[in-house]
């Protein structure tokens, strides 16, 4: 058996819940030898919760020659100096999205791991949903012809108790609102499948719904490199909440992926479904949803690691949904339409 | 000494092929810049060679051998980044000296490394600090610093002077020409700054959308633009490009547009009626001393700077044009104008953009 990864875990708040389950079910692959978060009783409460190693001093454990790589979870605005202190060590690093606050931090990030000669990997579990799998090697194979429009959706809703967590909704903390931290996850299992975004026009706001520094609104109309054409729409203020969703209207067919089902109305009258419907943390509660994608994400990147190559889901293709993201903002900021940067 | 070779690099993001079949070799010793636009394909094909990116298909190949299943820290290239990529917890001394250690290599000659280095790029005096202390120039030697003391094959350098401001670029650049001039070694540089590429390069590789438009030295390309594309690219203030028709003349050729007649000799190639892009650079234009000339046109504006002066100028039914003549001009704003075009500076282009001929006349 190839030996396990040794994995340090950082930052151990909410988003921690579907890591720790999935680290115990990949406990043949993954050995965690440390959990570190600054807060004494929520490193005890995290590692009685779930049986894990409990470590004391980040130093120690980034020093530690049994840690392979590390799960960063921690707020987007406490990332980049542990990223440097664990990429430093050698450590391989996998962390929650988005990769930092602003496009400019992301690519340093990125740069950063590429000269400390370790792979970066990035937690976009919905990337590794059965029915996303099935649908990105449809688009793939061409099965569905050429890609014409795009929809992506992400009708979801927060209470305000949800931004009334300090930082929650900030520049300075989360980088953003609805779209770095929400609509995140869609948009780059949209440009995985589709390729990159050549131009955006869009519209960002705050709704009467929060009171929030960032935006919990955003519509856009977006050109894609490879000749489609689409819409996004994202907010946290459509109560009470649906699934994302993105539709992709294709030559032979169009495709919808909502809910962790892909239904294609093929345009020879055929339906098809696959997948099981699984919900996704667009309601209220923003943790309930399942956690096997995320394990199935852990699994490829300790054995990616183990084998030497880079994990499904980089760092540099993370860039691409950082620079969509930027463009929509500043499209919305300007007034016009915005060209998206290309790496 | 290393040699760098691409064979047919082609790179697809999901349906789209963002480079369409790079050949090229970086000799040995050369300072190579890659040039081009905001999105063609030169930061991604620096990562490639770099190892940073997998290609689709082709061949990188360093010194002979195929690197392609090579990993990045295996391929003995140095990179060089935008953003510094520096660890804000760790001294300068220690930035330099980090991958060093990794490797085993006995102290003292580490030692001697870094303070070479750092000797060479006047941060010796900020050893002991940390980089958030530094200005972004002196983070850049840092960074330059930590590829200097690798001794690697050859140096790889993304946009390393974007972040920094004008007068530091300029200063900046007549270093890295310094260094490499002393060191050597191959470089292969990333901008989208054409000044940068013409000042800095043995070799200048413009691309665009994905593909090679022209490689060959900075004044080679100036001087003989193959396509439109690079005439308009390498130069700054960029040449004029204006649409014309080539009108079969008694002896020659005219070549017309709205308020524009320049008779030219026999040109091979042109055919009567024919649309082309004539192409002329701010310097090779003359104001006339008299009424008559190639061109009317009343100045826009002008830019003294006292050793030189700019004219920009309108001509209705064409694009503005710049007019670039040495020393002081005593002429204002709103003076009209005739202009006479260096026929043995002037070039024409075909309507799919190609170079018909570099020099009209002469």
């Amino acid at each position: 058996m190839t030996e396990r990864l040794g994995l340090a875990v950082v930052g151990l708040g909410m988003a921690a819940k579907p890591h720790a389950l999935a680290l115990k079910d990949l406990e043949d692959l993954i050995d965690v030898r440390g959990c570190y978060a600054r807060s004494a009783e929520a490193r005890a409460a995290f590692c009685n919760t779930y049986g894990l190693p409990e470590a004391r001093d980040v130093n120690a454990l980034a020093h530690d020659p049994s840690v392979d790589a590390v799960l960063v979870i921690t707020p987007p605005n406490a990332r980049q100096d542990l990223i440097a202190l664990f990429a430093g060590q050698k450590k391989h690093i996998l962390t929650e999205k988005p990769l930092e606050r602003t496009m400019q931090a992301a690519e340093g990030l990125v740069d950063l791991c590429a000269a400390s000669d370790v792979f970066l990997g990035v937690v976009f579990q919905h990337r590794f949903r059965a029915a996303s799998q099935i649908l990105a090697k449809m688009l793939h194979d061409g099965d569905l012809g050429a890609i014409r429009v795009v929809r992506a959706e992400v009708p979801w809703w927060r209470d305000q108790s949800y931004y009334d967590e300090p930082g929650r909704g900030s520049y300075a903390r989360d980088g953003g609102g609805v779209l770095i931290s929400q609509a995140i996850h869609t948009l780059d299992l949209m440009l995985s499948m589709t390729g990159p975004v050549a131009n955006v026009q869009a519209l960002c706001a705050t709704t009467p719904f929060h009171r929030m520094e960032a935006e919990d609104f955003a519509a856009g109309a977006m050109e894609f490199e490879n000749g489609a054409v689409g819409a996004i729409f994202a907010s946290t203020a459509s109560f009470p909440g649906d699934a994302e969703s993105l539709s992709f209207d294709c030559d032979k067919g169009s495709a919808l992926l909502k809910s962790g089902v892909l239904t294609v109305n093929w345009r020879d009258g055929r339906v098809e479904v696959f997948g099981d419907e699984a919900a996704t943390g667009g309601g209220a509660d923003p943790m309930a949803f399942p956690y096997d994608w995320h394990k199935s994400l852990i699994a490829d990147f300790a054995v990616s690691v183990r084998a030497g190559r880079p994990p499904g889901c980089t760092g540099a293709e993370a860039l691409h949904v950082h620079r969509l993201i930027a463009a929509i903002e500043a499209s919305s900021r300007e007034g016009k339409k915005q060209q998206v940067v290309k790496g | 000494m290393t040699e760098i070779k691409l064979k047919q690099v082609r790179k697809s993001y999901g349906e789209v092929e963002v480079l369409h079949g790079i050949d090229l070799t970086v000799e040995s010793g050369e300072f190579c810049v890659f040039v081009g636009p905001s999105g063609c394909g030169k930061s991604t094909l620096l990562r490639i060679i770099a190892g940073l990116d997998d290609v689709t298909s082709g061949a990188i190949e360093i010194d002979g051998e195929a690197v392609n299943n090579v990993s990045a820290s295996a391929r003995g290239l140095a990179m060089v980044f935008q953003s510094y990529a520096l660890y804000p917890h760790m001294s300068v001394y220690k930035n330099m000296a980090f991958g060093l250690e990794n490797s085993k290599m006995p102290k003292a000659e580490i030692d001697r490394r870094v303070r070479d280095a750092a000797e060479m790029l006047q941060i010796t005096d900020y050893l002991d600090r940390r980089p958030k202390a530094l200005s972004g120039g002196q983070r850049q030697r840092v960074a330059i610093g930590r590829a200097i003391v690798r001794e690697p094959k050859a140096f790889l350098l993304d946009e390393p002077l974007s972040n920094l401001d004008a007068e530091l670029r300029v200063t900046m650049r007549k270093e890295l020409a310094a260094l490499h001039a002393s060191i050597g070694d191959t470089m292969i540089y990333v901008t989208h700054d054409q000044t940068e590429a013409m000042t800095l390069a043995d070799k200048i590789v413009v691309l665009q959308d994905g593909r090679i438009e022209q490689t060959g030295a900075p004044l080679d390309l100036y001087n003989n633009p193959q396509n439109a594309f690079v005439a308009g690219f390498i130069g700054s203030p960029r040449m004029n490009l204006i649409e014309v028709t080539a009108n079969k003349a008694t002896e020659g050729w005219t070549l017309s547009a709205a308020n524009l007649s320049v008779p030219v000799p026999e040109i091979a190639g042109l055919t009567d009626g024919m649309r082309c892009t004539l192409g002329i650079r701010p310097e090779h234009l003359r104001v006339s001393t008299d009424d008559t000339g190639h061109m009317t046109c009343k100045v826009a504006f002008t830019e003294q700077l006292g050793g030189e002066t700019y004219l920009y100028c309108d001509v209705e039914g064409l694009p503005q044009i710049t007019v670039h003549q040495p020393g002081q001009l005593p002429v204002v704003k709103g003076q009209q104008l005739a202009l006479n075009f260096d026929l043995s500076e002037m070039h024409l282009f075909d309507a799919d953009g190609q170079v018909i001929v570099n020099r009209v006349a002469g």
